[in-house]
């Protein structure tokens, strides 16, 4: 038995020889009916429309929105497509998990510390195309925040600890990446081969070691010029972030916007066998050709994707998920195998890749497989009902307009769209777009859609049953 | 403590008051209005619109929950939930969920220890119909005898799902050592005995007893006309709903007793434990310093990235020390009590320490609370504060459970005011009340073989002087 004092645990200690605790009286009364301060008048705001300013060829774009916060983003046109293989690959998916790490001017503790005192938050996301940092701050703060997240974008200092720490990050998210990622990374390569989109986002590990500084640098270099940059933000005056990030990005060099080669669909298969996966089940997700973000038919492409819905099979959520949708009135509801079934496209700026993404238990992956495809084929032959097309069309509306009651999707919708296509479309003309729909623009995206082999992804304990790329590859929809 | 009692409570209240409003930027002072009215029977409608928007959320809120059950029909509150999808006189269920789906709608609702939401997220347009759907499965619902049989499965499903959920698991564990006894030491599910024997009478009285004009709020966000929103609700719930204020149903006390619950299994890779004080209450004036004091303690997470560089002092040692996989102080208000503590998830090696840094830096907010981690966590508060009311659906959720605590909605420039009030002594005032040698409750589950007992930890809630 140690006799120190600090382990009496047997007897509580004598109030004489407890440290004094302070009074506990404050300085505020409770919350009561009557209002603590009283407010002379309280004006709503009205609604502002988007306001965009060019400062020697860096695009700043802004929406003005009540509350107390303000979201503040650049976007910057680099990602995974344009990276090359024992050149740079993975420098996207690092520089995104450097981004909060020491820079010239501060170390990784003072810039959480200072955002913490600035009720700011910074983060950063890459992609295939697009790499994206943003900052929320209480909206007296917004110029302190956004110095920090120009500094974390522009003045990285890539030491060899933080060098360390993220290669073995990455490493770890590789591990850590479950099939539902896994079967969606794979399914960009398998859609797109060897061409820049098929590029792998997440570093494979063979080429994590590669990771260097010089490599993040040359990013910044080739990246950020002020023609391959869109400034955007919501709940701030246009004029004061116009003043800001003119300051703040002075320093940023005009250049060319960088180009990689074309992306081709080619269709094929990705397959990766898990062994231990948690819940045993296999993941399948198949996909085909649509068009990029300026393609004509990319309303009718997303109102396709929404009519066949889905979801999990246990998912909860009220009326409103898309319970009668497609996905689960013909597939989730009738075959009790089907764990999960959910449409899914993915748009770039020159491909995209619509599918269906689902699950089962291992020897029902070709059961899963067939009707994934049947699903598509069907809808090359059999026109939609007016009930379904309107529904969906009035859910993919519902939703855009809901996501974009938040003021951080708001400001990275306009971001990413000014990157985009160089203008913001608003939510309006969208919904006319949705309402022009027919299903005649349904049948025609699924038969081109089909018209091209399918591509499938694959990742679970046992792929035995499924199908391989060329058991498949002949399939075709009806044609026009 | 001897001292206490002869303390003179100066009550300096006129100095938070007399703040003036004049030093709020415009934005704190033009906020968007929340607009009340009350109707006759008791039913308030609460509002606050958003020009230019094209879509609303409207939610029923009441104030009722799992807390106002007795042992008997526990889990009735949240029975009811369900059944309210599952038809009414005018709709059948799928006709219910078809009518929803084609307006591109949502329909939702849940049940927590003090309330019950039912909301919709609709088009401007649609904003009369959700009303009238809201009223039609809140106050006509069928209650089918054999679609309540075949509810039962659905529940005792979700409880398995629910029970998965080791953080959820824990604080039902916490709210039954804590509260033993009393209504809030129920859980929100019911025990499985009750979720298989409820009867349609249980769910009628629930209905009759709590879903009263007085104890309902209608709030509304986004594209409301104020005007136009009570109007459809008067005749939508106007003569439908009883009025209340005869009597009122009495709320079971909740008596904190200190205790502790541990499901030991030691082949889990990981303990999870809570450890809480008993907090304050909604309308309590320490409501808002224990906000302040949950954010300087903070959240931690070994895959956030933030690593070491973290401000709160309590991450900085569990990074350091690597205690714990992740944390997250959390600061629970009820109607007369609350819950102030923290959640942690350990490797079962490092429990022993965990709990020692863990008391002493609780502790240390009583005597060494400094002024510079007062200041950046005020500022902290404001934004999280702020942060949530980003998006229709979480502002009606805010007015509506204001409306159900407080009785009114405050205003950003009184949140302001309040949280500019509090000073590194109010900080340590509070902590003294809720910390300083209180007794506490504590819940774990999984290899927690090497979880100190309760009067380390509790010996542990003051320092000596030496």
């Amino acid at each position: 038995m140690k006799n120190d004092k600090d382990d009496g645990d047997k007897d509580s200690h004598k109030d004489s020889d407890k440290l004094q605790p302070p009074e506990t009286e404050i300085k505020q009364p409770p919350i009561t009916l009557s209002p603590l301060v009283s407010i002379a008048s309280q004006a709503s705001p009205t609604a502002a429309e988007v306001e965009t300013t060019y400062i020697s060829g860096l695009c700043v774009s802004s929406v003005e929105k009540a509350g107390g916060m303000t979201s503040v983003g650049i976007c910057v046109g680099a990602g995974s497509k344009f990276e090359t293989s024992g050149l740079d690959r993975g420098s996207n998916h690092a520089f995104e998990l450097l981004c909060m790490k020491d820079t010239e001017t501060m170390t990784s503790s003072d810039i959480i510390s200072r955002l913490d005192g600035l009720g700011a938050g910074v983060a950063a996301l890459s992609s295939r195309d697009q790499f994206m940092i943003t900052c929320d701050s209480l909206r007296d703060n917004a110029e302190g925040a956004c110095g920090i997240m120009v500094d974390c974008l522009l003045r990285g200092k890539f030491s060899d600890t933080d060098l360390d720490d993220c290669r073995q990050v990455m490493h770890w998210i590789n591990s850590e990446m479950g099939g539902v990622e896994w079967v969606k990374e794979g399914m960009m390569g398998a859609a797109f081969g060897d061409t820049p989109l098929g590029n792998p986002h997440f570093c494979p590990l063979e080429d994590i070691a590669g990771i260097n500084g010089d490599m993040m640098r040359g990013w910044r270099d080739r990246f950020l010029t002020r023609e391959n940059m869109v400034v955007g933000g919501a709940g701030i005056e246009h004029a004061r972030l116009v003043d800001m990030v003119g300051r703040m990005l002075e320093e940023v060099p005009n250049g060319e916007v960088p180009t990689c080669g074309e992306s081709v669909y080619t269709g094929g298969e990705f397959r990766m066998v898990e062994p231990n996966n948690m819940d045993g089940l296999t993941r399948v997700a198949v996909g085909f050709e649509v068009g990029s973000w300026h393609d004509d038919d990319l309303v009718p492409t997303c109102v396709l994707q929404t009519l066949l819905g889905g979801g999990d099979s246990f998912s909860a959520g009220g009326p409103g998920k898309g319970m009668y949708s497609r996905l689960y009135r013909e597939v989730l509801n009738r075959c009790y195998w089907a764990e999960a079934a959910e449409a899914y496209t993915i748009i770039h700026n020159d491909g995209g890749v619509i599918g269906i993404a689902g699950a089962s238990v291992p020897n029902k992956s070709q059961d899963l497989t067939v009707v994934f495809l049947e699903q598509f084929a069907k809808l090359t032959v059999v026109p939609v009902s007016d009930e379904e097309l309107s529904r969906a069309k009035n859910m993919i509306r519902g939703n855009i307009l809901t996501q974009l009651e938040s003021r951080q999707v708001l400001s990275e919708d306009i971001i990413r769209q000014m990157q985009t296509y160089g203008s913001r479309e608003h939510p309006s003309v969208v919904c006319e777009k949705i309402d022009r729909v027919t299903k005649e623009d349904i049948m025609r995206i699924a038969r081109r859609a089909m018209s091209k082999p399918p591509s499938i992804s694959a990742v679970g304990p046992d792929l035995t049953y499924v199908p391989k790329f060329e058991q498949i590859s002949h399939l075709r929809g009806a044609s026009e | 403590m001897i001292s206490n009692g002869l303390r003179i409570g100066t009550r300096r209240f006129g100095s938070v008051a007399a703040a003036s409003t004049a030093s709020y930027p415009s934005y704190v002072l033009q906020a968007p209005e929340t607009s009340v009215t009350t109707l006759d029977g008791g039913l308030r409608v609460a509002s606050e619109t958003t020009s230019g928007s094209e879509t609303a959320t409207v939610g029923v809120f009441i104030d009722a929950g799992s807390r106002f059950e007795t042992a008997q029909n526990n889990g009735a509150a949240h029975f009811l939930e369900h059944m309210a999808f599952k038809g009414t006189s005018k709709r059948t269920q799928q006709q219910l969920e078809v009518e929803i789906e084609n307006m591109g709608g949502h329909l939702n609702a849940y049940t927590s220890r003090e309330q019950t939401v039912y909301y919709a997220k609709v088009f401007k347009k649609d904003v009369p119909k959700a009303v009238e759907i809201l009223g039609d499965i809140l106050l006509d619902s069928k209650l089918d005898e054999a679609a309540i049989d075949r509810e039962r499965d659905v529940i005792l499903r979700e409880m398995e799902e629910v029970n998965k959920n080791q953080e959820e698991l824990i604080l039902d564990h916490l709210h039954e050592t804590a509260f033993q006894g009393t209504g809030l030491g129920r859980t929100i599910l019911g025990p499985e005995q009750n979720i298989r024997s409820l009867t349609r009478g249980d769910l009628k009285n629930y209905i009759d007893t709590h879903y009263r004009a007085d104890k309902m709020v209608i709030s509304g966000a986004g594209a409301i006309d104020h005007g136009e929103l009570c109007k459809v609700v008067g005749d939508v719930f106007g003569s439908r709903v009883a009025s209340g204020g005869a009597v009122d149903f009495p709320m079971e006390p909740a008596v904190f007793t200190g205790s502790d619950k541990r499901v030991r299994f030691d082949s889990d890779d990981k303990a999870h434990v809570a450890l809480a004080f008993e907090g304050a209450s909604w309308t309590s004036e320490y409501a808002f310093p224990l906000m302040v004091m949950q954010t300087i303690l903070g959240a931690w997470d070994r895959t956030s990235g933030s690593g070491k560089n973290i401000a709160s002092k309590l991450g900085q040692e569990v990074a350091e020390h690597e205690l714990a996989h992740s944390f997250m102080t959390f600061n629970n208000c009820y109607k007369d009590t609350g819950l102030f503590g923290v959640y942690a998830v350990a490797p079962d090696n490092k429990l022993e320490d965990l709990m020692w840094y863990l008391t002493s830096n609780m502790v240390r907010l009583v005597h060494k609370t400094s002024d510079e981690e007062v200041a950046r966590a005020k500022t902290q508060l404001k934004a999280n504060m702020l942060m949530q009311l980003d998006g229709h659906a979480n502002v009606a959720e805010d007015i509506g459970r204001q409306l159900l605590t407080y009785g009114r909605r405050l205003t950003m420039a009184e949140i302001f005011t309040r949280i500019d009030a509090i000073d590194t002594a109010d900080v340590k005032a509070t902590a003294a009340k809720f910390i300083n040698d209180q007794d506490h409750a504590l819940a774990a589950i999984g290899p927690i073989h090497a979880l100190p007992d309760y009067n380390y930890i509790r010996r542990r809630s003051y320092w000596l002087r030496y």
